[in-house]
Formats: structure tokens, C-alpha cells, sequence
């Protein structure tokens, strides 16, 4: 049987170790994330949530697993891919030196890749097919933003949070509630059951595609320190006020560019209640695309992805690429360093 | 942290231009190596400030809050910005797996939620932030520790604000 080509995909941006193996045509042959993994019956301890030097000791293993998963041995490798930004000085250096020593080693070409370009690219992972032109929502812990992409890898950032993404700002509403950090799930859940009764704000509700959501989150403070709040009407209030404001912004994207697709990425896409609010018709006729949920969150898979698109279109990038944790979108050429 | 030997400097900011004015005063007396401490809860304005910090360092990409992220590096400005936020650490040796420290020597570091940490040694200042009575004032101490920092808030007009209040 031919084996298809296959690519290797290293991410440590942030809290999550993880490596995986996918092919040219998106397929995921392996997806391994250090969280998700009995990691502490390798190592003789549990790998903290939080640890950027915890990617040194767990580095290994993971991309050890992700081959043994997919039964593939270096050789059979056509490239190293890596998040080389934006994200954690010191995680992110841990994984770009791991890829660049297994490239020297291996003697394989080495991709620099986005995290966020990463994060688009997640929906089409295990096959999803999305058409051009498109707006793509990234909506997670450290990042929103609207981007419009009239074909694939032609980005246009249409807008971005002023200061807090929408995923801190659930998980800071629910540790203001007297949850634990993070606590985003915690709230979707709750507004299940309460009314929409604070009169929160919608920041920047009409100027433009610009977020901010700083704002919302003081406002949930200013009515705790009043007193007597009702956890799940305020946990309503909030989402309901935040969803607002992501959907308004999207339908007039919609209605302004025309896109086939709207796909909608980042651990915030996971959330049950944003999945319906966006489906329920309101952004008006295009065709509303998810990643799968284990694809929402920070994984190598969606690096591997980005990473093949960018190394049959433009090749390897040069072996001297640093590190750059404030790398946004549109991409920024990867300059070697001067 | 805050040791009340000293008298904190407490300034009374109503507006977003009263939080530019200190903010641009401040950026003009930071040097490579200081260390600046933000406290206070959830919407005080410690983030707020900071981003009009690095607009008066010249920062030219969007500071964002780097909550989820814990540290930014932001290269673009008159010097490099160190930007570190611990609200979602736990303990010390959470933060001391960052690797925050390694750019202290290179930068402008400024720290959130600096309380959740009792490693923090002078010199450095902290800066903690306060909800006013009305929607938009905010209350800022301004505690300088160890080292130059009272002489240097003097000459850079910060000892003596009295325009702002």
C-alpha cells in the first residue's frame, strides 16, 4: 500500500505540549496533546496546566507518541513544521528548537508556522471542505479576531480585540462568580438556567469589527460589588451580551463581503451555545463551518495543516527563522534574522 | 508588597486623558531594567494603562491583555516592553516556570496581578489601581521601592501631580 505524505507538526505556543503527524490532503494520522495524555505514567509526575518549562520534559515523549501513533518513522517524513509565534517566549523556544535540531538531524526541511493561521486552517482537519471567499471568527483564550480571506492563505484582518479576548473575559466573569480559573465552560452551562436580566453593555457594538470586551467584564464587576447577584442571571446577562456582539459583527462581515463560508475557530468555538447562536440562521445564507471540538484547542494537527499549505505553495522556510511571540495576522513574511 | 513606611503617591484619574497624561510621563522615565508592578482587581485599569504606556514607548503593535498567554514581548518601542500577566498562576513556582526574569536585564518589564507572587525584590515600582465612585474615575498608588525611583518620579513629574488632580 502507498503511504500518502506526510508531514510533522510541533505546537508549545502556550500551556499545551503537542506534536502530531498529518497528511497533504489534511488528514490527521496523529494528534498527541500533553494534556490529554497520561503523562505522568511516563514521567513520574503530573505535567502541571501551566508550566512553560514543563515543555522541556515532555517535549520528547510527545513527538516520540505521535510517530509510534502513526507508524511513521523519520525517513518517511517530508518536513518539520512549528509554531514559531505569536505566543510564550519561553514555551515557544522549547519547540522551535526541538524542530530544528530533529531537521538537522534528519536532514528534513523546516516549516515556520503561525499559531494563529494554524487555528483557521483547524476546521478543515479529517477532511472539511470550505470554499472561498471566507470570514474566518478566532475567538479563544488569547485571541479574537474577524478575518476575511478572499482565498485561501490571502488574509485581511477586518478587526481584533482592543484588550481582553472574549475567552478571558468568560473565564474572568466566572472567577468573579466565585468559580474556578477556567471557568468559561461553567458559564455557558449556567446561563442555561437564569434570566437576562443585568443590563450589561455591548462595547463597539457599531464601530466597526473592533472587540473589546474589557469593558463587559468591568461592568459584571461594578454589579457584583453592588451586592446580592444572582449567578445565573448574571452568567445569562453576559453570555447573552457576548454573543451580541460576535454575531452582529459577523452578520454585517457576512453582509459586507459575501462569503460562502464563515468559519468559526478557537477554544471558544467549542462552547455549545455559541455553536447555536451561530447556526440558527441569523448571520444570514452562508454555510457556517466548526472544527471538530479536539481541534478547537490549541493542537499540533491544525499546525500541520497550515504547514503543508505553506510548504507546497512557498517551501521550506529559511533555518534561521527566530522565535516571534508577537506575530499576528495578516502574516508577517518569516525573516531570518539579520 | 506595599510596606507603609513610605507614603504611595495616590493620583485620582476621571478620564482616559488624565490616564494618557501619567501613562506618557511615565514612559518618558523608564529605563532597560525597571520593573514595574500592577495591582488591583478585575477593570481597575491596570491593563488599560499599560497599553497607553507602550503607545507613549512607542509600542506600535496593539497591546493586548496577555492574560491567557502569562508573557508578550513587544520589540517595536523606544525599548523593549516585557509584558507579564500571573492572574491565572497559582503559586511561586508556577511563576518562576515562565522564564519572565530572563529579560529583565533587556527590557521594561511590567507585571499584572503582581501580588500573586512573593518573590518580587526591590528596587521596582508598583502601581496599584482602584475603582473611583463615578463609572469611569480610577485611583492610582504609586509606591516607589528601592533604588532611584522617588527621585526619578520627581524630576519626571509624577511626585508633584497636582495638574492631574
Amino acid at each position: 500500500m502507498d503511504k500518502k505524505q506526510v508531514i510533522l507538526a510541533i505546537e508549545s505556543s502556550c500551556d499545551e505540549t503537542a506534536a502530531a503527524v498529518v497528511q497533504d490532503d489534511f488528514t490527521v494520522i496523529s494528534s498527541v496533546v500533553s494534556s490529554q495524555i497520561a503523562l505522568h505514567a511516563k514521567w513520574g509526575g503530573v505535567v502541571p496546566g501551566i508550566a512553560s518549562k514543563q515543555h522541556v520534559v515532555a517535549m520528547n515523549g510527545v513527538i516520540g507518541e505521535a510517530l509510534e501513533k502513526a507508524d511513521v518513522t523519520p525517513e518517511e517524513l517530508s518536513a518539520v513544521a512549528v509554531t514559531v509565534g505569536p505566543g510564550l517566549p519561553g514555551s515557544l523556544a522549547t519547540g522551535i528548537s526541538a524542530a530544528k535540531a530533529l531537521c538537522l538531524a534528519w536532514e528534513k526541511p523546516f516549516v515556520a508556522v503561525n499559531h494563529l493561521e494554524g487555528h483557521l486552517f483547524s476546521a478543515e482537519l479529517d477532511g472539511a471542505k470550505i470554499e472561498f471567499p471566507a470570514i474566518y471568527l478566532l475567538v479563544s483564550g488569547g485571541h479574537c479576531m474577524i478575518v476575511y480571506a478572499a482565498e485561501r492563505g490571502k488574509y485581511k484582518l477586518l478587526g481584533t480585540t482592543l484588550d481582553d479576548s472574549v475567552g478571558e473575559a468568560y473565564d474572568k466573569v466566572a472567577r468573579e462568580l466565585g468559580f474556578e480559573y477556567p471557568g468559561g465552560p461553567i458559564i455557558d452551562k449556567l446561563s442555561l438556567q437564569g434570566k437576562d436580566s443585568y443590563p450589561l453593555p455591548r462595547p463597539m457594538l457599531d464601530r466597526g469589527y473592533d472587540f473589546s470586551f474589557s469593558g463587559l467584564k468591568t461592568a459584571v464587576r461594578r454589579e457584583i460589588d453592588k451586592g446580592n447577584v444572582v449567578k445565573e442571571d448574571m452568567a445569562t446577562s453576559f453570555v447573552v451580551a457576548s454573543m451580541d456582539v460576535l454575531s452582529t459583527k459577523l452578520r454585517k462581515a457576512v453582509q459586507e463581503y459575501q462569503p460562502r463560508n464563515v468559519i468559526v475557530v478557537g477554544g471558544v468555538s467549542k462552547s455549545p451555545i455559541l455553536r447555536s447562536k451561530l447556526t440558527d440562521g441569523s448571520l444570514g445564507k452562508v454555510n457556517v463551518i466548526f472544527p471538530g471540538l479536539k481541534y478547537s484547542t490549541d493542537n499540533a494537527a491544525m499546525i500541520g495543516a497550515a504547514g503543508w499549505w505553506q510548504f507546497k505553495t512557498k517551501g521550506p522556510s529559511a533555518d534561521n527563522v527566530p522565535m516571534m511571540p508577537g506575530l499576528s495576522i495578516p502574516l508577517a513574511e518569516a525573516k531570518p534574522d539579520a | 508588597m506595599l510596606t507603609k513606611d513610605r507614603k504611595p503617591i495616590v493620583k485620582v484619574m476621571n478620564s482616559v486623558e488624565d490616564t494618557a497624561e501619567l501613562a506618557a510621563r511615565l514612559a518618558r522615565l523608564v529605563e532597560i531594567g525597571d520593573i514595574l508592578l500592577f495591582t488591583g482587581v478585575v477593570g481597575a485599569g491596570k491593563t488599560t494603562f499599560i497599553q497607553a504606556l507602550a503607545k507613549n514607548l512607542g509600542v506600535k503593535e496593539r497591546v493586548t491583555s496577555p492574560t491567557f498567554v502569562i508573557h508578550m514581548l513587544r520589540e517595536s518601542g523606544r525599548i523593549p516592553l516585557s509584558h507579564v500577566d500571573l492572574y491565572r498562576l497559582n503559586n511561586d513556582n508556577e511563576v518562576e516556570s515562565i522564564g519572565f526574569e530572563e529579560y529583565y536585564d533587556s527590557a521594561v518589564t511590567v507585571i499584572e496581578w503582581a501580588d500573586r507572587y512573593s518573590g518580587f525584590r526591590p528596587p521596582y515600582l508598583e502601581l496599584h489601581f482602584e475603582y473611583g465612585r463615578q463609572e469611569n474615575e480610577r485611583i492610582v498608588s504609586i509606591d516607589p521601592n528601592g533604588g532611584d525611583w522617588e527621585e526619578r518620579l520627581a524630576k519626571g513629574g509624577i511626585g508633584c501631580l497636582s495638574d492631574l488632580e
